[in-house]
């Protein structure tokens, strides 16, 4: 209840009562409180003609690096006696130092400021609006009002800097970079043993092999490298994400994909970016640090959606991707998913699949009895079935227990000196 | 919310316009021979302060409508109107400067604080002192009105004072 209606009350009650019980004592009891409100009245604030003015200190930033806010409140009318100025800030930000709020008075002409830090998970957050509250010096009269402060923030998700992940796509582009590229030519690694070639140098003649064969050179090939075409699918599937009191799983994959972005970016890739949830989001392919940028961009606005008539990754825009180019598909897994990944095999494709495991993240926190171990053993059993099946299906499979930080899982899976094999093709 | 000066300073002030008010209602009660009733506003002054230090919201208003019934009902009972217009502007006191209080504290800073205090502190106080030679002078006055302008007088008492709320419940955002 309002104030003003809560005094208002009273002081009718009193006259009344005074009024119908014939005693004055009654009407010199409402007299005071009259006053007050009459008090109030007088002082009772304008309309407040205030500018607001918001400057940040960057509006890129990596995640739970600070920010500093600045609002400069300007008043363009009559004096304020009592001004409660409150910035609202985004969820998912968090202000640490300074004040977000400020209760002052304010001349004409006068200004306030208001300085704060922020810090924030990935996003991208939308500054609108300050709050303003304008009151008489005995608060009672309260004028409040939004006035539009717009500001944006984007807060980059962590990329963490992998030292390389070597792939090998069955197609690379025409330009020299660090992937093999199953073609005999000039190179570092042994590619194989061909016979002699006008204009060949001779320290690359095989001494051995041609000690075999009569009247023929052989000579040493090595394989060429290039850059590939790396296409990231990050599985943004409501479904796929399994959320516990440690934060939601999606933030984990989001993660790995800004790694691996990063990683192929630096060796020089052309790399593309699908976010497959009800909406298809996609970052068209590109090169280097400008690109980085763009996938990093779409990584901090990536959200998790559902679709009830789409189970797997039925619309998965294969068409985007170059024919037998490299695809990394960052995902929990579904069942449903094996079809659609058969068919990425069957055209050629080089999968690599990096699933963070929902099993062993979800059973850890909900606690141990009898029923979760049953539940969790049961789902493992359907899990490795599925991840068994891809692995037939020539399908690189990285299972990766949350509790291993991702830059050691790519380390130790995604290094050639660690690498399974892989068939040359 | 950090605790800062001026909090500490319209905490005391809050605290100590409690206590007066119910001394003085209470010994307006007592004086009158009424220790029931002395004994009740002792117990809403009690879980007034109680209600302040525990910062629940409602303690104010619920501090200050208990002291209202109190003051009123006392001058049912013919209990001094003196003691009881006392109780009364202590009790407005009270209340205002529990909900300053809570203003200060919906906030995570204050500008010119001693101003800001300063200027509310004397306005409420000129309020109260004016409030208090109003009442004191109305008391003195006699004026007998017969029923039909009583009636009139209340009429014009409600419908006045639910035009003005109207119009503030309108403006007032």
């Amino acid at each position: 209840m309002p104030r003003f209606l809560l005094l208002g009350t009273l002081i009718f009650a009193l006259i009344w009562t005074g009024l119908l019980a014939s005693n004055g004592a009654f009407l010199v009891l409402a007299v005071p409180p009259l006053l007050y409100l009459g008090a109030a009245l007088l002082d009772r604030p304008d309309p407040p003609k205030l500018r607001v003015t918001r400057t940040l200190s960057t509006d890129r930033v990596a995640q739970q690096q600070p920010v500093v806010v600045k609002l400069v409140i300007m008043n363009d009318g009559p004096q304020i006696e009592q001004l409660i100025a409150r910035d609202l800030v985004p969820n998912g930000l968090e202000a640490s130092d300074g004040a977000t709020s400020v209760l002052t008075t304010l001349a004409p002409g006068a200004t306030v400021k208001l300085e704060y830090t922020l810090k924030g998970l990935r996003g991208v957050y939308h500054f609108a609006s300050e709050e303003v509250i304008s009151s008489d010096r005995l608060g009672l009269f309260a004028r409040r009002g939004v006035l539009p402060a717009p500001g944006h923030l984007l807060v980059l998700p962590e990329a963490v800097q992998l030292r390389r992940v070597d792939i090998r796509p069955r197609q690379t582009r025409v330009y020299s970079g660090l992937i093999p590229a199953r073609q005999g030519g000039p190179g570092v690694e042994f590619f194989g043993v061909r016979s002699y070639q006008p204009g060949d140098p001779l320290r690359r003649v095989n001494a051995r092999a041609t000690a075999r064969q009569a009247e023929t050179l052989f000579v040493n090939d090595f394989e060429q490298e290039r850059v590939a075409d790396v296409g990231l699918i990050l599985d943004a599937r409501q479904r796929s994400n399994v959320r516990v009191g440690g934060g939601p799983l999606f933030e984990q994959a989001v993660e790995a994909t800004a790694a691996l972005a990063d990683v192929f970016l630096k060796r020089g890739n052309r790399v593309g970016l699908v976010m497959y949830s009800a909406i298809v989001d996609w970052t068209f392919p590109g090169y280097g640090k400008l690109q980085r940028e763009r996938i990093l961009r779409a990584l901090a606005r990536a959200k998790t959606y559902d679709r009830r008539d789409v189970q797997g990754l039925d619309l998965l825009p294969m068409h985007l991707f170059p024919a037998r180019s490299q695809i990394v598909l960052i995902s929990p897994l579904q069942a449903e998913d094996l079809e659609m990944l058969m068919q990425l095999c069957a055209r050629e494709y080089q999968l690599l699949v990096i699933s963070p495991d929902p099993i062993l993240f979800e059973v850890e926190s909900l606690g141990s009895s009898r029923d979760v171990e049953l539940a969790g053993q049961l789902a493992r059993v359907e899990r490795m079935l599925l991840l068994h099946k891809l692995r037939q299906l020539g399908v690189t499979v990285i299972e990766w227990q949350l509790g291993t930080p991702f830059y050691q899982i790519a380390y130790e899976a995604l290094t050639r000196r660690h690498a399974p094999q892989v068939r040359r093709g | 919310m950090n605790w800062q000066p001026e909090h500490t300073i319209t905490h005391y002030a809050g605290s100590i316009a409690i206590a007066l008010a119910t001394l003085a209602l209470g010994l307006a009660y007592s004086a009158g021979g009424q220790w029931l009733g002395a004994v009740i506003v002792a117990v809403i002054g009690l879980l007034w302060w109680l209600g302040d230090r525990r910062q629940w919201s409602q303690a104010p208003t619920m501090g200050f409508v208990g002291f209202v019934c109190a003051a009123a009902l006392g001058l049912w009972v013919a209990l001094p109107p003196l003691g009881m217009l006392l109780g009364l502007l202590l009790t407005l006191a009270a209340w205002d400067l529990q909900h300053f209080g809570q203003r200060l504290r919906t906030v995570q800073r204050v500008d010119a604080a001693n101003r800001l205090i300063r200027s509310h502190l004397q306005y409420l106080l000129v309020v109260l002192v004016v409030g208090a030679v109003a009442g004191v002078v109305a008391l003195g006055l006699d004026i007998r009105l017969p029923f039909g302008w009583r009636l009139l007088t209340g009429a014009i008492a409600l419908f006045g004072l639910a035009y003005v709320i109207a119009v503030l419940r309108r403006t007032n955002d």
